[in-house]
C-alpha cells in the first residue's frame, strides 16, 4: 500500500475566530461594490432630456447652488431637483437618497463647530447646499449613459485628452470592479477551512495591478490599430430634444430670480 | 378643514393621536399585504393628487374659503386602507412643512379626512355600486364622505368651549360652541365645497377610465396619464389664491378676536392660542419668502408632490417582490 506524503497527513490547526474574513468582506468588498457601482453608468435611462441640455442645465443649476447664500434660493432648487427624482425607479432612488444623505450628514458633521459656536445661519447651508449637489450628480449620472455624457463633453468643446481620460478611467474601474468582485468569491469558496486573509488580500490586489498593467498596454495597442489619437470627434446629429427647451427654460428663469433676490439693483 | 395649531386642547389631540395609532399600523400592514410595489409608487403619486386638490382654496360668500380633499377618490381607486395612508402623508407633510393643520392636531385632521372620510366615502360608493353607475355612485360617495369629515371636524371645534374654558369663562381654545360651528362649518361644505369634492372625483376618474382603464376596471397599476394630470393640477395651484379669506375656524391668533361669528366680535384671543405650541414651517402657507405668491405657490406644490412621490417610492423599494402568476393562469 502506497504512502499517503506529509503534508496529507499533516492536521489542519485550524480555529475558528470571530475575526475570520471580517476584514476582508467588509472592507474590500465594499471598495469593489463601489466600483461595480460604474457600471450603471453604461446603462441609459428613457429621458426627455438629451444629454447636453442635462448638462448644461446641472451646471447652471450647480453654480446657483454654489453662489446663493438665500437658504429660499435654495429650498427653490430644490422643487426641479425633487420632481425629477420622482421618475426614477425606486431602487435607484433609494441608492441616490442614501449616498447624498451619507454626504450630506458628512458634510454636516464638518460644519457642526460652527454651528454650535458661531450661529446656525450660513454654516447649515452648506450640508444643504452638498445634498442637493450629490442628488444632482447621482441623477444625472443615473439617467444617461456615461457614452453619452462623453458626447455632451465633446459638444461643450472639452479637450478630448480629458475625456480620453475620464473614460479609460471609468471603464477600467467598471472591468476592475468585476474582477475583483469574481475573485473575492472565488477565494471565498476555496477558503473554507483555513484563514489566510492578510496574505489573500496583498495577492489579490497585486493581480489586480497586473491586470491593470495589461489593460493599460491592450488599450494602447487597440488605439495605435485603430488610428484613435484620443480625440473625440462631435457627432453629426445635434441630438436635442423636444423637453430640452423646457429644461433650459427653468434653467434661464432660476437665473433671473437668483439675479433678482442676490444682486437687486 | 384643516384644524390648525391650539384650536383643540392638547389633551383632545392626544386622544385622536391614540385613536390613529393602530389605524395606521393597521394601514400600513394592510398596504404590504395587499398592494404589490408597483401600485404602492402610484399611490405616491395619487397621494399628490390629495395633496394639490388641498391647495385649491374656493371662495365662499363671507370671506371664507373650502377646498377637496381626494380621499374618496383614492379609496375607489386603492381601497380604504391605502386612501388612509396616502392622505395621512399628505396632512403630515402639510402640516411639516407648510403650516397646513397643526402638528399637534395632526392625529385629529387625519382621522377626519383620512380615515372618517375614506372609509365612510367607500363604505356609501360600494352601497350605491349596485344600484347606480360608477361615476353618480363616486360624486355621491365623496360629497357624502367630505361632509361626514366636514362634520366630525365641526364637532370636534364646538366641543372645546364646553370643556375647557379660563376662570373669566372665556374659551382656552377654539371658541365657538356646537350651536355656531356645525351650521358654520357644513354650510360650505353641504354647497360648494362637497361638490367640488365631487366635481374632482369625478373629474380624474372619467380621466382616468379614459387613459387608464386598466387601473379603474381592474386596479392595474400603470403611470400613463398620471403625470401629465399632475403637471396639470401643479400649474394650476395658483388659481387657489383667488380665493381670498381664511377657511372657518383657519384664523391666525391675530385674525379671531375680530370673528363676529356670534354676532358681535370674539373681542378676545383665547389663552391657549396666545401661549400654545408653534413650530415654524419652512414655507408657510405655501409661500416663499421674498417671492411673489403664485411662484412660492407652484414650488410648493412641486415640493410637496414630489416628496409624496418620493416617500412611496422609497416605501415600496423596501417591499419584497411578488411573483405574479395571474398571467400564466389566464394563458392556461
Amino acid at each position: 500500500m502506497n504512502k499517503l506524503p506529509d503534508w496529507a497527513t499533516r492536521p489542519e490547526k485550524y480555529q475558528a475566530s470571530a475575526k475570520r474574513e471580517r476584514y476582508l468582506f467588509r472592507s474590500l468588498l465594499y471598495v469593489t461594490s463601489l466600483l461595480r457601482s460604474f457600471h450603471a453608468l453604461r446603462e441609459e435611462r428613457r429621458s426627455f432630456f438629451s444629454p447636453l441640455a442635462g448638462l448644461l442645465a446641472l451646471l447652471v443649476f450647480t453654480l446657483l447652488c454654489a453662489l446663493t447664500h438665500r437658504a429660499v434660493f435654495l429650498l427653490a432648487l430644490y422643487a426641479p431637483l425633487l420632481l425629477a427624482l420622482c421618475f426614477l425607479p425606486a431602487e435607484a432612488l433609494r441608492r441616490i437618497l442614501l449616498s447624498a444623505l451619507l454626504v450630506a450628514g458628512a458634510s454636516l458633521l464638518l460644519v457642526a463647530p460652527a454651528v454650535l459656536f458661531g450661529g446656525a445661519g450660513l454654516a447649515l447651508l452648506i450640508p444643504v447646499k452638498a445634498l442637493w449637489t450629490m442628488l444632482a450628480l447621482r441623477l444625472y449620472g443615473s439617467v444617461f449613459s456615461w457614452n453619452s455624457i462623453t458626447g455632451a463633453l465633446a459638444r461643450l468643446r472639452v479637450p478630448g485628452v480629458i475625456i480620453f481620460l475620464l473614460d479609460s478611467m471609468l471603464r477600467n474601474l467598471d472591468i476592475l470592479g468585476r474582477m475583483a468582485e469574481n475573485q473575492l468569491s472565488a477565494l471565498r469558496l476555496r477558503s473554507i477551512g483555513i484563514d489566510r486573509q492578510g496574505r489573500s488580500l496583498f495577492q489579490l490586489l497585486g493581480t489586480l495591478f497586473l491586470r491593470t498593467q495589461a489593460f493599460g498596454e491592450a488599450t494602447q495597442e487597440a488605439m495605435v490599430c485603430r488610428g484613435f489619437s484620443g480625440a473625440y470627434p462631435r457627432p453629426f446629429s445635434s441630438g436635442w430634444q423636444k423637453g430640452d427647451a423646457l429644461l433650459l427654460l427653468a434653467a434661464l428663469l432660476y437665473c433671473l430670480l437668483f439675479f433678482q433676490k442676490e444682486m437687486p439693483l | 378643514m384643516h384644524i390648525p395649531e391650539n384650536y383643540l386642547s392638547p389633551s383632545t389631540c392626544a386622544v385622536f393621536g391614540a385613536a390613529m395609532l393602530p389605524v395606521w399600523w393597521m394601514a400600513v400592514k394592510k398596504v404590504k399585504e395587499d398592494l404589490p410595489r408597483e401600485k404602492i409608487a402610484l399611490l405616491g403619486a395619487f397621494a399628490s393628487f390629495s395633496f394639490l386638490a388641498m391647495m385649491f382654496n374656493l371662495p365662499l360668500p363671507g370671506g371664507t374659503t373650502g377646498h377637496a380633499v381626494g380621499s374618496v377618490l383614492l379609496a375607489i381607486l386603492f381601497g380604504p386602507w391605502a386612501a388612509c395612508l396616502a392622505v395621512s402623508l399628505a396632512l403630515f407633510v402639510q402640516a411639516l412643512f407648510f403650516g397646513d393643520g397643526g402638528l399637534l392636531a395632526f392625529g385629529a385632521n387625519a382621522f377626519n379626512m383620512a380615515f372618517l372620510m375614506p372609509f365612510g366615502g367607500a363604505l356609501i360608493y360600494r352601497s350605491l355600486r349596485r344600484l347606480l353607475p360608477r361615476m353618480a355612485s363616486a360624486a355621491i360617495a365623496s360629497y357624502g364622505g367630505l361632509n361626514l369629515a366636514a362634520l366630525m371636524a365641526a364637532i370636534e371645534f364646538g366641543v372645546q368651549p364646553l370643556l375647557f374654558t379660563d376662570g373669566a369663562g372665556h374659551a382656552l381654545y377654539a371658541p365657538y360652541p356646537l350651536s355656531i360651528s356645525i351650521p358654520a362649518m357644513m354650510l360650505g361644505h353641504l354647497t360648494l365645497f362637497g361638490l367640488a369634492e365631487s366635481f374632482f372625483t369625478c373629474g380624474v376618474l372619467a380621466f382616468l377610465a379614459r387613459v387608464q382603464p386598466d387601473l379603474v376596471e381592474r386596479g392595474e397599476a400603470s403611470f400613463r396619464g398620471v403625470w401629465p394630470l399632475i403637471g396639470a393640477l401643479i400649474a394650476l395651484s395658483p388659481l387657489g389664491l383667488l380665493a381670498a379669506g381664511t377657511a372657518w375656524g383657519e384664523w391666525s391668533p391675530e385674525e379671531i378676536a375680530g370673528q363676529t361669528f356670534s354676532g358681535a366680535p370674539l373681542g378676545y384671543t383665547p389663552l391657549g392660542m396666545e401661549q400654545g405650541f408653534s413650530l415654524a414651517a419652512l414655507f408657510p402657507d405655501y409661500a416663499l419668502e421674498g417671492l411673489s405668491e403664485p411662484t412660492g405657490y407652484i414650488l410648493s406644490a412641486c415640493i410637496g408632490t414630489a416628496l409624496l412621490v418620493i416617500l412611496f417610492k422609497l416605501f415600496s423599494s423596501l417591499q419584497p417582490k411578488r411573483a405574479d402568476y395571474s398571467v400564466h393562469r389566464s394563458e392556461a
